[in-house]
């Protein structure tokens, strides 16, 4: 069995990406207040993605955490090869880049860990 | 008399309020390193227009704080910016994201001290720098070493128990790093 705290993290990390929703509003302000750059398709992307981390920490569903996970890395993977380029389908820079990779990387290692939490409890029973 | 002492619980036990002042502080130098991975744009990084990422590195060669690191930048780093933008980029957005989440917290606030010194021996006498941003930075790390700031509401907190328990030898190494 996977332990309470891994769900709670996964609810944590989607609410953290609902909550850096904010910084969409702080677009085409001084770099004073625009501090991460959510704007274009990564809004939809980590709305949606947020939403989907949420319900699995909430519902106890440690594969739609790890879908969620994987979502964020595969986009941040996405703006990386796309810095500089003239098509940005995500419309996002290095920190949109730092932002994503960050989420995905806490929900596929929430995921991980859980496992292996619930091996070891399996093998000490 | 005894009406007087404090409960030894609320003597030693840590307040609620440190652990969440030291995830403010570690989600906030994680919000420092994501708004600087922003300014990085590859694939020259400012080299053609002598701006960005360029033009602060070469400000270690304009106005050296240390000589043999001038003396690094301009050799070294400033003919490859490519090269090394790519890896300050990379750099800085994993100091970012891993502070963000307080995983392997330890380990990355080694690195953003080690990243700060190289920022600081960069930019520390180009004009109108403030020195203390940069002590600044090196002391926030400092805390965020010291205290393991990553167990504080962090992912850290909460895979050191599974981690202890894992007869994995990697997960030793990851208790050190957190």
């Amino acid at each position: 069995m996977i332990a309470p705290s891994m769900h709670r993290a996964t609810l944590v990390l989607g609410i953290a990406a609902v909550v850096s929703l904010l910084f969409a509003l702080t677009e085409g302000l001084e770099q004073t207040f625009n501090l991460i750059h959510v704007r274009g398709a990564s809004i939809a992307v980590i709305a949606v993605l947020g939403v989907v981390a949420i319900v699995a920490g909430a519902r106890r569903l440690p594969v739609l955490g790890l879908i969620a996970g994987i979502g964020f890395v595969g986009c941040a993977l996405l703006q990386l090869v796309q810095l500089g380029q003239a098509f940005n389908l995500l419309g996002g820079d290095g920190s949109t880049m730092s932002l994503l990779g960050g989420l995905g990387i806490g929900l596929v290692s929430v995921w991980l860990v859980g496992r292996a939490s619930a091996h070891i409890v399996e093998g000490t029973q | 008399m005894t009406g007087s002492i404090p409960a030894s619980r609320d003597v030693m036990q840590p307040a609620r309020l440190s652990g969440a002042s030291l995830a403010v502080l570690r989600v906030g130098i994680a919000v420092l390193w994501i708004q600087n991975a922003s300014w990085k744009i590859p694939p020259d990084f400012g080299a053609e227009a002598n701006r960005g990422l360029f033009f602060w590195a070469s400000q270690a060669v304009e106005f050296p704080v240390l000589a043999p690191y001038s003396a690094f930048v301009e050799t070294v780093v400033l003919p490859n910016i490519a090269v090394f933008g790519w890896g300050v980029l990379l750099l800085e957005a994993a100091l970012g994201a891993f502070l963000l989440i307080g995983l392997t917290t330890r380990f990355w606030a080694i690195v953003g001290f080690a990243q700060t010194i190289a920022i600081t021996l960069s930019v520390l006498n180009a004009p109108h720098e403030w020195h203390w941003s940069y002590y600044l930075m090196l002391l926030a790390h400092v805390v965020l070493f010291g205290t393991a700031a990553g167990r504080s509401y962090g992912l850290d907190g909460v895979f050191r128990p599974v981690w202890y328990e894992s007869p994995a030898r990697f997960s030793k190494i990851l208790l050190r790093a957190s």
